[in-house]
């Protein structure tokens, strides 16, 4: 069976059993090279849910306790590796009721950047397909192209370390091949950036958050992110933030989400993708956990017995002078 | 109002306002053109460096004039946001003490605090903002020379730099 | 709104690098200012009138004084504006003295800060609101974690002033360490003879309620309220019933470890420590005792004439409401064995530490009070002393000085010269002598000339056997050269540490401990008999090493706070704390987690949620919470975020 199969019959399973009331994974948008999350109530429509190179959403956001449609629902949900380190961040924080969810997990082998493959073409994409490595995309007038996939893969992918989900009640198919958790993590794209000159980094960053334009999609997809309306972004007591739009506002915009996801944050990706201006927001959250694996050798929502970061401490900590 | 000793002498002297040890913008070589003594915010906690600093006063231990104190009952208190705020607001360097781990007047807040600012120092340097112009310390209340110390320490290591035209923060 | 500033010359401290009367004038420049003039002396008399008559008549509502540092008069200045009629705490002081006119020479330089200054107190001061400070209802009754002497000093201090006390006492007898000394420094007065009458007076005195054999399992609640789960531990022995006769401990058959004598000699699995026990009562070792281990004997339940022991007899758990808790958990030994191998890793038999020869001196000790050769039981005639084992010793860990060794050890070595004779050869190996007490040095002086007790100052480097003595090897640093003696009897001076389990039961207590378990004072030189945790008082040893005198003033020391503070039926509290706006709280619970006192609970709102709530007289207005707090609804009354904003802002502002 392919992932995609045992899906579907885990959650035809769940609905059927009355174990779940409904199921959250992915289907097809109005074509096959779009996917959206998909809601599942009922067993028989379990064939709307698909396994492919583009089920890049991050689900677990939609299981923040302020989604109150059906409060005492029992939710089954689908998660990759890197989804379930946020499911577990929430869980280390009491923060979704364990009692009421079914986990399914799925093992990831990396997914396609359909932003990246847009823009080789001029036209509208209307199906992306994988096979043995090679993506193949069909436009609308009906052109095809062969990529390598090693080349088009999200951002995300390219720093996973958790290719399997660290919670699962059940896993869709036959493990991926882990990578080494041992090896120290790789951060490249941040030690790049590090190595630019203050001046430059300072000019490349008003460059790059001049273009915010506060729409909070980032803050809204994040699934660690749960004050909602009474985000202190938002707030005008006390004030942190102006709504007139700038560049310097914008950053402490960003940093005040960074500053409070600090060890809840697995770099899921999923602002990067959520933003309509593509400001590399992983410039920021990248930068931060490679700061918090160096001072804790903590990775954010990999255990679930641990205590996020910033929330506990040890006397013996040795920071600062 | 009264004459006092300082109003007669300011009437004789000119009015100028160069902090101590800012030098000529010639003798700051590479900094921006713009000649004004550097700010410094310092928050600090009011149990030990506050007091620390008032013990420095009492014991007439000369400083530089730059820095300006925020009062908190505690470093724990300090939202690592302050900080970019202030820099965001054209402070060209900050400065925070607390209690020595282990002494917090609250038993735990500075334990926290030392996890949070040893990240937002990384962060800061990340965004631009030099290692030189924020600092993070402890002074106890009877720490009056080693108040004295970091603030020209501090004071100096900022003034080299120069007022910062910050353009990300 | 309408701020007044007073900017103070206070006399020349300031006027003479600071123009005050140029920073008052400027003052009125800013926004909301209505009021400003420079006073000589704001603190003094005609000061303060000037701030109050300003209040009246220029209907002030913000008050900016611009003087010394608060630490100096934020109260005076408080109470100040409360006479003329407004909120105390819509008041704020810029610090112009400690922080600029003492520490700047340059004139225009400190006036330009001192300005800024004034400017951050005034912005500051826009966003004060008037605070009224919480009163809560007080229980009266007081507990005493610790039955040594401080415990017991604090216990009738309190009990005499009216006030209901507990005392909870891990061991089946109150006394502590005191009890198990001979005689006490530098009077040679009995210990046993001073303490057991105080012992009696706790037991007997119709305030004190006696939990013996009891420990501390949970403690919840805030100063005034406090609700403490007590268990009091299974003696399998029938309290009310056991009237103290020790044929049980006589027909007893099992052996058992004996740590009232520290080790020294055995006692029965079924014990009394000493026979002036209080209270005087049995209990049963469990691990030493036969009908436990094997299923056999019973033996104390035939010879019972009270038909006390009760086998089946399980932990009980009590839970007790208190208004205050003491902690006077007292001090253990170091134990040497486990680091000073150079000394024989506690393998050479005749080589023991200061407590343990404490019970060889003591008439009801396990020799009666005569010195033996723990190899051969003969008296000895050389003994040699040795100080700072386990003290001013950084290799193990343990650099601070234990305050009573020296004096204990000369103490000692009279004793052995009054035991064993006067021709006994004694030597005490010391780094330094510290007699700081009434009538110390003498005692030392006396030691030295009328007994003859050698002093030799260096350390020993070495004890190792040889021929049936014990070979000390040491330096005398005086004479410059290396020393040997062959001695019968070594006495470690073994320094003072905190009792196993400190750093448990401080957490249960939520107060602070440093890191060798001694319980942290408010403050070391004008708070050193309470904690950080209001409601929580320390006294004795558990603090810091201290000799009786030390331990018996604190502990009175410590009775008078509890007195006072439970001298009023409603406590104030200050009103500078967290409030939850529950509006905007998200319920994930932070806060709860880092408050280091457990302020912050959840509570149910009337729209059936939850949501956080600081317990106000709980909360000490540190702001921990309100910087975890990801919505910042948590507001600290007094240094709200706005505030701390503005005054950013402010300064900031070209």
């Amino acid at each position: 069976m392919s992932r995609q199969d045992e899906i579907r019959e885990l959650a035809r399973v769940a609905l059927s059993t009355g174990r779940v009331d409904y199921f959250i994974g992915w289907r097809e948008a109005y074509n096959p090279s779009e996917v959206v999350p998909a809601f599942v109530d009922e067993p028989d429509s379990v064939d709307q849910l698909v396994w492919n190179d583009l089920c890049a959403h991050n689900l677990t956001t939609f299981l923040k306790r302020k989604m109150n449609d059906r409060p005492n629902a029992k939710v089954g949900i689908c998660v990759k590796g890197c989804d379930s380190r946020t499911l577990v961040a929430l869980m280390q924080e009491n923060l979704v009721d364990r009692e009421r969810l079914y986990v399914v997990g799925v093992p990831c082998d990396g997914l396609v950047d359909r932003r990246k493959l847009e823009k080789e073409f001029s036209d509208e994409i209307i199906d992306i397909t994988t096979s043995n490595g090679t993506v193949s995309v069909t436009t609308h007038q009906g052109l095809t192209r062969d990529f390598p996939k090693a080349d088009y893969l999200l951002a995300a992918c390219g720093w996973c370390r958790y290719k399997n989900a660290v919670y699962a009640d059940d896993v869709a198919g036959p493990p991926a091949e882990e990578a080494d958790r041992h090896a120290k993590p790789v951060w490249t794209d941040v030690e790049a950036f590090e190595a630019l000159s203050d001046g430059e980094r300072d000019a490349m960053l008003e460059e790059i958050f001049a273009t915010c334009i506060r729409c909070f999609a980032c803050i809204n997809v994040c699934p660690v992110c749960y004050c909602w309306d009474q985000c202190v972004n938002r707030s005008r007591r006390p004030e942190l933030v102006s709504q007139k739009v700038d560049a310097k506002g914008n950053l402490v915009f960003q940093m005040v989400h960074m500053l409070h996801v600090a060890g809840r944050c697995p770099s899921c990706g999923a602002c990067d993708r959520a933003c309509p201006v593509e400001i590399p927001l992983s410039l920021l959250h990248r930068k931060m956990n490679k700061e918090i694996y160096d001072m804790f050798e903590f990775e954010p929502g990999a255990k679930l017995d641990e205590m996020p970061v910033f929330q506990c401490f040890k006397i013996e900590d040795a920071f600062g002078d | 109002m009264a004459e006092t000793a300082a109003s007669k002498a300011r009437g004789a002297a000119p009015t100028s306002v160069a902090a101590p040890g800012s030098g000529t913008p010639a003798a700051r070589a590479g900094a921006p053109q713009v000649d004004r003594p550097v700010k410094i915010i310092g928050i600090v906690c009011n149990w030990c460096s506050y007091a620390g600093a008032d013990t420095a006063g009492v014991g007439r231990f000369k400083q530089p004039a730059n820095v300006r104190l925020l009062r908190v009952p505690c470093t724990g208190r300090i939202d690592p946001l302050f900080v970019l705020k202030a820099f965001e607001k054209g402070a060209d360097g900050v400065l925070i003490s607390g209690c020595h781990p282990g002494d917090c007047h609250y038993s735990e807040g500075n334990y926290y605090a030392r996890r949070k600012f040893e990240l937002l120092e990384r962060m800061l340097h990340y965004l631009g903002i030099p290692k030189e112009r924020f600092k993070w310390t402890w002074v106890s209340a009877s720490e009056g020379q080693r108040w004295q110390q970091v603030v020209t320490d501090f004071v100096a290591g900022v003034e080299k730099l120069g007022p910062r035209e910050g353009r990300a923060l | 709104m309408r701020i007044g500033v007073f900017v103070c010359h206070c006399g020349t401290n300031i006027a003479a690098t600071v123009d005050v009367a140029d920073v008052a004038q400027r003052a009125l420049s800013l926004k909301d200012v209505v009021h400003a003039e420079n006073i000589m002396y704001t603190c003094a008399e005609p000061g303060q009138a000037a701030i109050q008559t300003a209040i009246r008549e220029k209907k002030l509502d913000r008050v900016v004084v611009a003087a010394c540092s608060p630490h100096m008069h934020e109260v005076t200045f408080r109470r100040c504006v409360e006479s003329g009629g407004l909120n105390p705490y819509l008041f704020e002081m810029a610090n112009i003295r400690e922080h600029c006119s003492w520490i700047h020479t340059d004139i225009p330089v400190a006036t330009d800060k001192a300005w800024d200054i004034v400017r951050m107190a005034v912005a500051k001061a826009r966003q004060l609101e008037p605070l009224y400070a919480n009163e809560v209802e007080v229980n009266k009754d007081v507990l005493v974690i610790g039955g040594g002497v401080a415990g017991i000093q604090a216990a009738l201090d309190m009990a005499d002033a009216g006030l209901m006390v507990t005392i909870v006492e891990k061991e089946t007898t109150i006394g502590g360490v005191m009890a198990k000394l001979d005689k006490t420094f530098p009077t040679i007065d009995c210990s046993a003879c001073i303490l057991t009458p105080r012992m009696v007076d706790c037991a007997q005195h119709e305030n004190i309620e006696l939990m013996a054999y009891s420990e501390i399992d949970k403690v919840t609640g805030y100063v005034g309220n406090f609700t403490v789960d007590i268990r009091k531990k299974a003696s399998k022995v029938d309290w009310t019933k056991c009237i103290g006769c020790e044929i049980c401990v006589q027909k007893c058959p099992s052996k058992a470890p004996d740590s009232f004598n520290v080790g020294l000699a055995p006692t029965k699995a079924i014990y009394i420590p000493f026979p002036q026990a209080v209270p005087k009562r049995a209990a049963i070792q469990t691990e030493y005792c036969r009908w436990f281990t094997q299923g056999k004997c019973r033996v104390c339940e035939r010879v019972c004439p009270a038909g006390a022991i009760d086998y089946e007899q399980q932990d009980e758990i009590v839970q007790k409401q208190f208004g205050a808790i003491v902690v006077a958990t007292g001090l253990d030994t170091f134990p040497w064995e486990e680091r000073y191998h150079e000394y024989g890793s506690g393998k050479i038999p005749d080589v023991i530490s200061g407590i343990q020869y404490e019970r060889m001196l003591n008439a009801s000790g396990p020799f009666g009070g005569h010195v033996r050769r723990l190899s051969n039981g003969e008296e000895p005639r050389t003994v040699v002393f040795i100080q700072c084992v386990g003290s001013r010793d950084e290799s193990v860990g343990r650099p601070y000085c234990s305050s009573v060794c020296c004096m204990y050890t000369a103490k000692q070595s009279l004793l052995t010269k009054d035991h064993c004779g006067m021709d006994t050869e004694v030597f005490v190996f010391y780094i330094d002598i510290r007699a700081t007490g009434k009538g110390y040095e003498e005692f030392i002086k006396r030691v030295q000339t009328e007994f003859g007790v050698k002093y030799i100052r260096g350390r020993v480097s070495k004890l190792y056997e040889e021929n049936g003595k014990v070979m000390v090897r040491g330096s005398d640093t005086l004479l410059g050269q290396q020393v040997e003696i062959a001695a019968d009897l070594v006495v470690l001076a073994s320094g003072i540490t905190a009792v196993e389990g400190a750093a448990e039961l401080a957490q249960k207590l939520n107060i602070s401990y440093d890191e060798f378990g001694f319980f942290k004072e408010g403050h070391p030189k004008l708070r050193p008999v309470e904690t950080n945790t209001a409601g929580i008082f320390l006294a004795g040893a558990c603090q810091a090493p201290k000799d009786i005198p030390a331990t018996v003033a604190q502990a009175s020391g410590t009775a008078s706070k509890v007195i006072g503070l439970l001298a009023k039926d409603k406590l104030k509290t200050s009103p500078m704390i967290a409030v939850v706006d529950q509006n905007r709280c998200v319920s994930c619970w932070k806060c709860i987690e880092v408050c280091p006192f457990s302020a912050p609970e959840r509570q149910q709102t009337r729209s059936g949620e939850e949501k956080s709530h600081v317990i106000e007289t709980v909360c000490q207005g540190c702001g921990v919470c309100v910087a975890t707090c990801p919505v910042n609804c948590i507001s600290l009354k007094g240094f709200p975020t706005d505030a701390l904003l503005d005054q950013i802002e402010e300064l900031l502002l070209a």
